[in-house]
């Protein structure tokens, strides 16, 4: 070979080599980005790891977050904002450092520097608007090498706060996107690199999972904290509900009552006004969670205190409704019947506060009798308007049966979205009239069951059930013969 | 299990009352986004209100009480909220609770403008 040749040769293998090493070197050199990178995300997630404890607060964590990521980034100042998803607009929840204002502005000045940072967080960006929109609308991250020569940043800003460099990257899960991070100016006067923001990206990434997982986090926790005020409020009205039904002469009484999971609830009482008088109360109280059970409670108590007083079931009712009115607030009312009975002469005197009607098969007639007298639910309205509240007095008699019932009954729903209704129920107390009263009672839950095919209740199904039947001694039989010749 | 839900379209602003249509379920569900509708129509000074409850397919007492709340509001401010052409079901329930004789219910146009209008009162 000749001198030339080898030369020739030589030199080739030298360029080879010096671009060869060039390769290794940027091939060494990205390794390294990734390997920081990496390093960056082991490291974040440990930081966070620590110093979540047992309370997980949104704004907590994103301080933490932007903390991190402006020190890693070499950054100056650095934000990060969330998307409103309702207003379609973005709002700046953490603010470090001397973060500038990234969108057209008119006309404003900043004397002091908590002023710039006060206006930012009040600063509401639409998605699409300026850099920090269009980041949150594209959800694709954006370098800003120089911002004096790029037209993404308004010039009308940079004269006021020097923004030399900057990277926006979007918080996204899969392709939503929550919000955006944005980190301003290299500290040692660099401008940022592809590489800053690849790191920034992924850190981005994380911060998104992190932000999703506190909402999600907060939303179950509140789910359980309800779940559980419900729970407590259903197990205290359990307490309300009598034992057992009173023992009657010449009556047969049965009840249920079964609570649903949400829902305010239902209650009903027996009150023995006195040796001859039966209070028999049913109600639905409208209202969520616990406040529902501890009005109840005080409607209870005072329905038992004002039975006393008058035997007139609207009298009772007019003053329960002052009481209630004055102690609930506005929007929580209650739905009662209250009858009293008069045991010895089968007269049912009732007053319906805006309650279901009140169904009556009377033995010797094949269709029922539904009363609803005019009547507004308790709690809402003052004594002048509630006065509407009328009464009705029927008299019964042997084989006579009366249901009072709650809209639970006639709102429940099959799968196919159809209710009860007031024609079914109507329908299977007729088929089982002639047996007892806790017979139909029985009837009415199967039907309903059959009904709903599964379906979970959504509200509160309480049903009282009574029949007159023979009395057991001579002294009720007399009275019975007399109000059988009163009889409508 | 169908999900219901509760649609709000606030249709015409008008100098004397503001008119919203409700479509959908007013329940405990949807409670909530009702109220938060409401209180953007409030902000704007809002002191009459008329809802179009036609296109409403059910109301529970959650939804009641909201309405009994907002009448309630709205009264205080002097103004007043009706109730525009509720369909029998929605009317029967406002009936059976005796709420007819509480909110102002308007079945028809003219109706609505009697209520509405500040010089008939």
């Amino acid at each position: 070979m000749t001198k030339n040749a080898l030369t020739v040769i030589i030199f080739a293998l030298l360029i080879w080599i010096f671009l060869l090493r060039r390769k290794i070197k940027i091939f060494h050199q990205a390794i390294e980005n990734r390997t920081k990178e990496r390093e960056a995300v082991l490291s974040f997630l440990h930081k966070i790891g620590e110093r979540i404890t047992d309370t997980i607060d949104l704004q907590g964590s994103l301080e933490i977050i932007t903390n991190f990521i402006v020190e890693y980034s070499h950054a100056e100042s650095g934000a990060i904002f969330l998307l409103n998803e309702r207003e379609k607009t973005m709002k700046a929840k953490v603010v470090l450092g001397l973060f500038p204002p990234l969108h057209k502005i008119q006309g404003l000045a900043f004397s002091k520097r908590k002023s710039l940072t006060e206006w930012i967080m009040r600063d509401k960006i639409e998605v699409g608007e300026g850099i920090i929109g269009s980041v949150a609308q594209t959800g694709e991250s954006q370098l800003i090498v120089d911002a004096h020569n790029d037209p993404r940043v308004p010039q009308n800003i940079t004269d006021f706060v020097p923004i030399e460099t900057l990277m926006v990257s979007p918080l996204k899960i899969k392709d939503k996107v929550l919000g955006v991070m944005a980190v301003v100016n290299r500290r040692d006067g660099q401008n940022f690199t592809k590489a800053d923001l690849s790191l920034l990206e992924s850190l981005s990434d994380q911060a998104a999972v992190m932000v999703d997982t506190v909402k999600l986090y907060n939303q179950l926790a509140n789910q359980q904290r309800i779940e559980q005020e419900l729970r407590m409020a259903r197990d205290f009205q359990s307490l309300l509900l009598p034992k057992q039904c009173p023992f009657v002469p010449g009556l047969d009484i049965a009840a249920f009552s079964e609570p649903a999971l949400e829902v305010g609830g239902d209650y009903y009482d027996f009150i023995w006004i006195d040796a001859d008088h039966l209070g028999l109360a049913i109600a639905d109280v409208a209202g969520k969670g616990i406040p529902g059970a501890l009005v109840m409670s005080m409607v209870r108590s005072i329905l038992r205190a004002e039975s006393r007083s008058s035997l007139s079931p609207a009298s009772v009712l007019k003053l329960v409704n002052e009481y209630v009115r004055q102690d609930t607030q506005t929007s929580v009312f209650i739905t009662m019947t209250y009858a009293v009975l008069d045991i010895r002469t089968r007269v049912m005197r009732f007053a319906r506060a805006g309650h279901e009607p009140v169904i009556t098969f009377f033995k010797d007639q094949q269709e029922p009798r539904l009363f609803a007298p005019e009547g507004i639910a308790l709690g809402l309205v003052e004594e002048s308007i509630f006065s509407v509240t009328s009464e009705k007095e029927i008299n019964l008699a042997n084989g006579d049966l009366v249901v009072l019932y709650t809209d639970g009954v006639v709102e429940a729903m099959n799968d196919a979205s159809q209710e009860y209704g007031q024609q079914r129920l109507l329908e299977v107390i007729r088929s089982s009239r002639n047996g007892r009263a806790e017979g139909v009672i029985n009837a009415i839950i199967k039907d309903i069951k059959v009904f709903t095919r599964g379906i979970p209740q959504q509200d509160d199904i309480t049903i009282i059930a009574f029949k007159v039947c023979s009395p057991t001694n001579r002294e009720f039989s007399e009275v019975a013969s007399e109000s059988a010749a009163d009889r409508h | 299990m169908k999900s219901f839900d509760l649609h709000v379209k606030v249709e015409a602003t008008e100098k004397e009352y503001s008119m919203i249509e409700l479509s959908g379920f007013l329940d405990a569900h949807t409670v909530n986004s009702f109220e938060t509708h409401i209180e953007e129509v409030l902000k704007g000074g809002v002191t009459r209100l008329a809802i179009d409850l036609n296109d409403l397919s059910y109301i529970s007492s959650a939804g009641i009480g909201a309405l009994m709340t907002l009448t309630h509001h709205l009264r205080k401010k002097q103004g007043d909220l009706v109730l525009f052409r509720p369909n029998q079901k929605v009317f029967k329930i406002l009936d059976l609770l005796g709420f007819t004789k509480i909110f102002n219910v308007a079945l028809n146009e003219q109706e609505l403008k009697s209520y509405l209008n500040p010089h008939t009162r």
